[in-house]
């Protein structure tokens, strides 16, 4: 383009991308691995009692380390739900999940059959893959628990 | 020691969807132009300088160091914020107080059109559990909404009577992205974002800058009635947002405590004349006032009251929920406030407007708030 050019601005084209190896820590790295087996870890802290999913090595709250770790779920309660648009098909559901004894809600997908509908306070419980990693991508999905 | 800290001058680009004519360094030097232009500081007599502005939107970190010249910051103290421009005016007006300084220039900027917003969010999540869901914040947002509608009883009728309210007050608002005489049934029939919310009821992306000049006590003396004083202010960060019951905002409870407690005032609702609240969603802004005191009992009869333009005006400049940029937002709201108490505010001038409020949230689902009270000199 040259200088005296009157057209617009040109508009650069980048990407960045930047790997990164994130370490998990003993906490988070307790949950990931808690998922292979199909099991929640929750932290407790000794002080205030409260249960935190994904687990926190420390309580913020009361300023102390935590040791214990409990387990919590499988089964929890939808907080929240978030349906987003779809194309063709109906888009994916986001969901809040508070395990049963947990204190925080972890969010994952909502996978509803047709007729079924979102509600807050639904119970629900997870889907697990079959080959299991140790990632939160091992719950396939929660699904509502069918009545009685 | 100066007693006080006074905004003696206040600039802003107007905000659009894409300013593809200019970087964004350029957009601050618009605004600080314009800024030293109306106020007749010199850049020479200006020797701290505070920016707001995030590297992810930039594409660049460290981004401060891109703008660290357009305001004047050759050898002098330039700092930088990664958060909403109104906490850049906390700083700065804590740089004044400590008797280093006599005036402090706040910026802000964004150029929301140069990435995608999904994209640049997603980074705010938890790497281990969240990301790997694709959340960003359009998500949370109407993770967020849905809970807050479910324990407030508010409708998606009501976010629409809100919305178009805003938008029909920013017709009057120069500077205004997407203002125009909306209806109701066109918001709720606008493209669905997340849950509950439509694209009517959220910010547009959106680019542009702000800028604000504070000044000692003994500067402002010079300004007369466009020297406006911050009377109070609080600032106040929650638990991360798995971590909190989203229906709530007890953070700017606590923030808005401490900014009213300074600025003498115990009846919000009554005492103030203006609030600009920082609301993108519009399930926020009841959320929001109703932390802020700026009504009692139930949210419904307060929006019905409030898109009505009865009570107390709130978000006359149409606010965020119109276009806004991230981190220029609440710097925003400070301008659009100071320019209601020292009646320069033109069309959309709230009559004898003496003391405002401004707003800031950070953070997924509002982890952080931030409240300035502003007063005028005289009434208008
Ligand atoms: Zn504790």
């Amino acid at each position: 383009m040259s200088a005296n050019s009157n057209s617009v601005d040109p508009i650069v084209e980048q990407k960045i991308q930047i790997p990164y190896s994130y370490v998990a820590g003993p906490a988070v790295s307790r949950f990931l691995t808690g998922l292979k087996d199909c099991v929640f870890y929750a932290s407790e802290c000794d002080a205030c009692g409260r249960k935190t999913v994904p687990p926190l090595s420390f309580c913020g709250r009361c300023w102390k380390p935590i040791r214990e770790f409990v387990t919590v779920g499988p089964r929890g309660v939808v907080e929240s739900f978030a349906s987003m648009p779809g194309g063709e098909t109906p888009g994916v559901v986001y969901a809040l999940v508070r395990l049963r004894g947990a204190d925080t809600c972890l969010p994952h997908l909502l996978d509803l059959v047709p007729g079924q509908k979102a509600q807050i306070g639904a119970e629900v419980e997870p889907v697990w893959n079959e080959e299991r990693e140790g990632s939160v991508l091992d719950i396939r999905s929660f699904r509502l628990r069918q009545a009685g | 020691m100066t007693s006080g800290v006074a905004i003696v001058g206040v600039a802003q680009t107007c905000y659009e969807a894409a300013k593809d004519h200019l970087a964004y360094n350029e957009l601050v030097y618009e605004v600080v132009a314009k800024l030293l232009r109306e106020t007749g500081v010199k850049m020479a007599d200006i020797h701290s300088q505070i920016t707001a502005s995030q590297d992810m939107f930039d594409g660049k970190t460290i981004s401060s160091m891109s703008v660290n010249e357009v305001v004047g910051g050759y050898l002098k103290s330039e700092a930088k914020v990664a958060a909403d421009g109104l906490q850049a005016a906390l700083y700065g007006a804590a740089r004044i107080l400590s008797g280093s300084f006599e005036y402090t220039l706040i910026t802000a900027h964004a150029k929301e059109s140069e990435s995608r917003r999904p994209a640049v969010t997603v980074s705010m999540f938890d790497p281990f559990t969240q990301r790997p869901l694709g959340l960003h914040d359009a998500i949370s947002s109407g993770l967020q909404a849905e809970r807050y509608l479910h324990v407030s009883g508010v409708t998606e009728e009501n976010m629409a009577e809100l919305s178009r309210r805003r938008h029909l007050d920013a017709k009057k608002n120069p500077l205004a992205q997407r203002a125009g005489d909306f209806t109701t049934k066109q918001i709720l029939e606008s493209p669905q974002m997340a849950g509950p919310l439509r694209e009517m009821m959220v910010s547009p992306s959106s680019d542009g800058a702000c800028a604000v000049l504070l000044a000692s006590a003994e500067r402002a003396s010079a300004f007369g009635k466009r020297a406006v004083w911050i009377t109070g202010t609080g600032n106040c960060t929650d638990a991360y947002w798995t971590e909190r019951d989203l229906a709530e905002a007890r953070a700017l409870e606590l923030a808005a405590a401490k900014a009213y407690k300074a600025a003498g005032i115990r009846n919000p609702a009554k005492e103030l004349d203006v609030a600009e609240i920082s609301a993108r969603c519009a399930f926020e802004e009841p959320m929001y006032a109703d932390a802020l005191q700026l009504f009692d009992g139930d949210p419904r009869a307060w929006i019905r009251q409030s898109a009505k333009g009865e009570g107390i005006a709130v978000n006359p400049s149409g606010g965020a929920i119109t276009g806004n940029p991230t981190s220029v937002a609440g710097l925003t709201r400070l301008a659009e406030a100071y320019l209601q108490v020292s009646g320069q505010a033109g069309e959309h001038q709230v009559a004898g407007a003496r003391t405002a409020l401004a707003h800031a949230a950070d953070g997924i689902c509002g982890q952080g708030h931030t409240v300035v009270v502003l007063r005028g000199n005289s009434g208008n």
